[in-house]
């Protein structure tokens, strides 16, 4: 998943109009005192901590969607992870040990064919939406169907379902690969081939169980019931949303995965700037925010509250520059690596204040498949324009797309003047950050390169490389794999291969491995590093116990939050 | 902003009674050279000039300064270089992002922003970009609001029905959030008019849009003052003598409001770059990477703790700028009104 923002139909985006507000009040911080502290190191917390009270989290601009078959952001996850259980879920835990699937709304773990091909679950007995009516099996279906029917960018997880494929392209006749019996609470789904991902993405939100009559259209406004510990409530677009606990929490999931949660409410507001909201936090005024503090606050908040309420911590992610290989001059290899050559990963860790540890490979250090591959592309500005010039690409218009966001803005920046160094001719797109994923994932946008990052939604190679990477899952809308690499086939077969491999062996891994060697080696995007992630809580949270961070899924869970 | 056509005008079928006594020793002089006269007694307003003039100055020496001083374009990254401070070498950007301030030096006299650009350099260019902007969107304002008013205030009728509904029309629209709504538009998709086509990331859409929004605030007092002149008798003796519309128009009626025009036009200069500034800074004027004070200020703002001479300088530039043309353009008024004549005994 990625960081982005929401603006609705027809709205404005709230964080270029609050701006000017918000330049006040960041003036006010430099008056400011603030208590000093050392380190603690390790990861999420994890001790019991306190129950019940309020917590206010900060978004600096709209989560994507509040609806679980859209949002595909860690703005947008931290909230749905909470609401929106599916038959499998993660365990609310940070590290390694949230990061495998566990029974969630299903009683166990799926019956697995040994083909590969079938899963076989039941639903829990007495299973309740929040708003209370029953959970049928069927509701798990048209849950499916309803995500496939929006074109949802989490399409193409489901797309491997029998019928799934056709039923994305025609929106007709059902997702026939899903057999649900609404009386005995049985669910058998069957794959076209088998998928050694297909558990984790059992328990993304994607495949979260809503009712089955929930209209196929964008609900963030009024988000469906689901049947998690929280429900999100009392959505004002661009101001905020609450989050508070299930008053119909079914009693056959009291003591499972999905029941978990210290907080008894969760207020949630959008605030425009990363540092209107590191000055709420300061004074206590604000508990948490979703993203990092901006860079120029980060030494002083570390010197001052390292160890105590501040923290950073490496995550699961990739960040890189996509190259639209259907748009020229990205359809030549030669300038796709000169690119490679050209962006400094120093540079770059310095115009995003810090936050990045450079990284050359697709797959990042935490995932299966990783191997510490030696740099294809070091950093070599000469070799780049030697190449552009053999490409024959002296003075070819290229368009860099970003968004306002910091330090994307100030990354897309530095992005074109490498590319102007090079010989090409580039100029800076920037559209508002709600809206910057989906319009670069528009193929008839014909986006030819620009800023992207990938945070993980689960432990497997192929949420990386099969997502992001592999031909045959290029759509007309609602694209994560923005290289447009159609045309390798060849590709296509060998990710298609890993992803079907039930377990991650290490010949599987090994597979993996390679994958990322040869998309390293076709250039299909400038990769560049990985990136911290950072916790900054209020004085009124516990830090000891209860940071929640380091969670394999969305970066930090909320569940795990508490006051003192 | 104000209906000045009634503050603001030299009236020459004014009756004599009303204009007051004549002053000393300026029998026979025109109303050009008058104002003249005043103007230059006015010392503050003359100062304020230079000033502006020297601010001109400097922003279009940005390529001499760019290239013999700072060694730097407006838009070249330095993140991994050095700069001198001190008699040492320091990082222009520090490995956690943090920028150099100024320093006495000829390079990153202001010091760097988070790109490793010296602020300096992009100082002088972005005052050349939100100088043209303001000029020439007030080119444009002027342009279709005299040319809109005088037709409107003479023909009257159905052109002056129109005219002064699509006025109001406009006039109706917050003017910061309809050049927002505009300039966001605009800057995304570029401008698509006919054989028009203008990129999205050209200065020309902030031009464009800051010089539209402004018609209705020149061309409501234009028309306003041509419905007043076109009854008086030089325009009916005009008439009578077989002059055509077009010659009465803007060879009679124009000069007489020419003032006016001449007046707002400065201030409108000092209200477009205010306007420029605020587009910008909220992302719906000049689009990055080229710089304005605007988008110098929005860049600066995020790193206040450790670098407010980014927004900082920048936001002096455009206060200094604004209120020079806005001294100027009240002295200015004063010369050209001529019930400031009492002020000249």
């Amino acid at each position: 998943m990625k960081f982005d923002r929401y603006v609705p139909e027809g709205g404005h985006d709230v964080s270029r109009l609050l701006k000017a507000g918000f330049a006040a009040l960041v003036l006010v911080i430099a008056s400011l005192s603030i208590a000093a502290c050392g380190d603690d190191g390790g990861g999420g917390g994890g001790g019991e901590g306190k129950t019940g009270g309020t917590i206010k989290i900060g978004h600096t601009s709209m989560p994507d969607y509040l609806d679980p078959a859209l949002s595909f952001t860690v703005d947008g996850w931290q909230a749905e992870l909470q609401a929106y259980p599916g038959l499998l879920t993660f365990p609310h835990k940070s590290g390694p040990e949230g990061a495998e699937p566990v029974p969630g709304l299903a009683e166990d773990m799926p019956d697995i064919s040994a083909d590969g091909k079938t899963y076989r679950l039941k639903l829990r007995k007495n299973l309740k939406f929040s708003d209370g009516s029953p959970i049928k099996a069927s509701d798990f279906k048209k849950s499916i169907e309803r995500m496939l029917a929006q074109d949802s960018q989490g399409a193409s997880f489901y797309t491997g379902i029998v019928g799934g494929e056709e039923y994305l392209k025609t929106k007709k006749g059902g997702v026939t690969g899903i057999e649900p019996n609404d009386q005995t609470g049985e669910i058998t789904i069957k794959l076209t081939e088998p998928r050694g991902s297909f558990t984790y993405e059992l328990a993304i939100p994607f495949s979260a169980i809503v009712p089955g009559d929930t209209p196929a259209k964008n609900m963030t406004k009024n988000p469906p019931p689901g049947a998690g510990r929280y429900v999100i409530r009392n959505v004002r677009i661009n101001r905020g949303y609450e989050m508070v606990k299930n008053p119909n929490f079914s009693k056959s999931l009291e003591g499972t995965a999905v029941d978990a949660g210290k907080a008894d409410k969760f207020d949630v507001g959008i605030y425009g700037s990363e540092a209107n909201q590191v000055t709420r936090i300061t004074r206590n005024e604000l508990d948490f925010m979703v993203d990092n503090p901006p860079a120029d606050r980060v030494a002083d908040l570390k010197a001052k509250y390292e160890g105590k309420r501040f923290r950073q911590f490496p995550t699961p992610s990739t960040f890189y520059f996509f190259l639209n290989t259907e748009t020229p001059p990205f359809d030549n290899l030669k300038v796709r690596q000169a690119v490679n050559y050209a962006i400094d990963p120093d540079a770059i860790n310095r115009v995003q204040g810090g936050v990045i540890a450079p990284q050359n490979t697709f797959l990042p250090q935490a995932v299966p498949g990783y191997k510490d591959w030696p740099d294809l592309y070091p950093h070599d500005v000469n070799k780049a324009k030697q190449l552009i010039k053999e490409a024959g690409a002296d003075g070819d218009k290229v368009t860099v797309w970003g968004n306002p966001e910091s330090p994307t803005k100030e990354t897309v920046e530095y992005y074109a003047d490498v590319l102007n160094d090079i010989g090409l001719n580039a100029e800076v797109k920037i559209i508002a950050a709600s809206t910057y994923f989906t319009t670069v994932g528009d193929r008839s946008t014909k986006a030819q390169t620009g800023w992207y990052n990938w945070f993980q939604d689960y432990p497997h190679p192929a949420d990386y490389i099969d997502v992001l990477e592999n031909p045959d899952n290029v759509k007309a809308t609602g694209n994560n794999n923005v290289q447009y690499n159609v045309k390798d086939k060849e590709l296509a077969r060998k990710i298609n291969a890993a992803a079907a491999e039930p377990e991650l062996t290490d010949a599987v891994k090994k597979q993996w491995a390679d994958l990322d060697r040869e998309i390293q080696e076709k250039a299909y995007g400038a990769i560049y590093g990985t990136r911290k992630q950072t916790t900054f809580f209020s004085d009124r949270m516990d830090f000891e116990n209860c940071r929640g961070d380091e969670y394999a899924v969305g970066t930090h869970d909320w569940a795990e939050f508490c006051l003192k | 902003m104000p209906d000045a056509s009634a503050e603001y005008s030299i009236d020459p079928a004014q009756p004599a009674e009303e204009i007051g006594p004549q002053e000393v020793g300026t029998a026979g002089m025109g109303p050009w050279r008058l104002a003249m006269r005043r103007l230059r007694r006015n010392k503050v307003a003359l100062a304020f000039l230079a000033l502006f003039f020297v601010i001109v100055g400097a922003c279009m020496a940005a390529p001499l300064y760019s290239k013999y001083v700072a060694d730097i374009g407006p838009n070249k990254n330095n993140l991994t270089g050095k700069v001198e401070r001190g008699g040492k070498q320091v990082d222009i950007v520090t490995p956690d992002g943090t920028p150099v301030g100024p320093g006495l030096s000829n390079r990153y006299l202001l010091g760097a922003d988070a790109n490793g650009r010296d602020v300096a350099v992009r100082l002088l260019y972005g005052g050349r970009n939100s100088l043209f902007i303001g000029f020439t969107a007030a080119l444009i304002t002027t342009l279709f609001a005299v040319s809109l008013g005088l037709m409107a205030g003479y023909s009257r009728g159905v052109p002056d029905t129109l005219i002064r509904s699509t006025f109001d029309i406009l006039w109706s629209f917050p003017v910061l959030l309809f050049a927002i709504a505009l300039g966001t538009a605009l800057a995304i998709g570029g401008l698509n008019l006919g054989p028009i086509h203008i990129e999205g990331g050209s200065l020309w859409i902030p031009t464009l849009v800051i010089g539209l929004v402004y018609i209705p605030y020149l061309g409501r007092p234009v028309r306003g003052q041509v419905l007043a002149l076109r009854e008086r008798e030089f325009v009916q003796a005009a008439e009578a003598q077989g002059m055509g519309t077009l010659r009465i128009m803007f060879g009679e009626i124009l000069p007489n409001i020419a003032s006016t025009i001449l007046v707002f036009s400065t201030l409108i200069i000092a209200n477009n770059i205010l306007t420029e500034a605020a587009l910008s800074f909220l992302g719906a004027g000049v689009q990055p990477p080229n710089p304005s004070w605007g988008t110098l200020i929005a860049q600066g703002v995020d790193r206040l703790v450790t670098a407010p001479h980014l927004a900082i300088v920048p936001g002096i530039a455009i206060v200094l700028t604004v209120l020079s043309l806005n001294v100027f353009g009240d002295g200015l008024r004063d010369a050209l009104d001529p019930r400031a004549k009492l002020r000249l005994r």
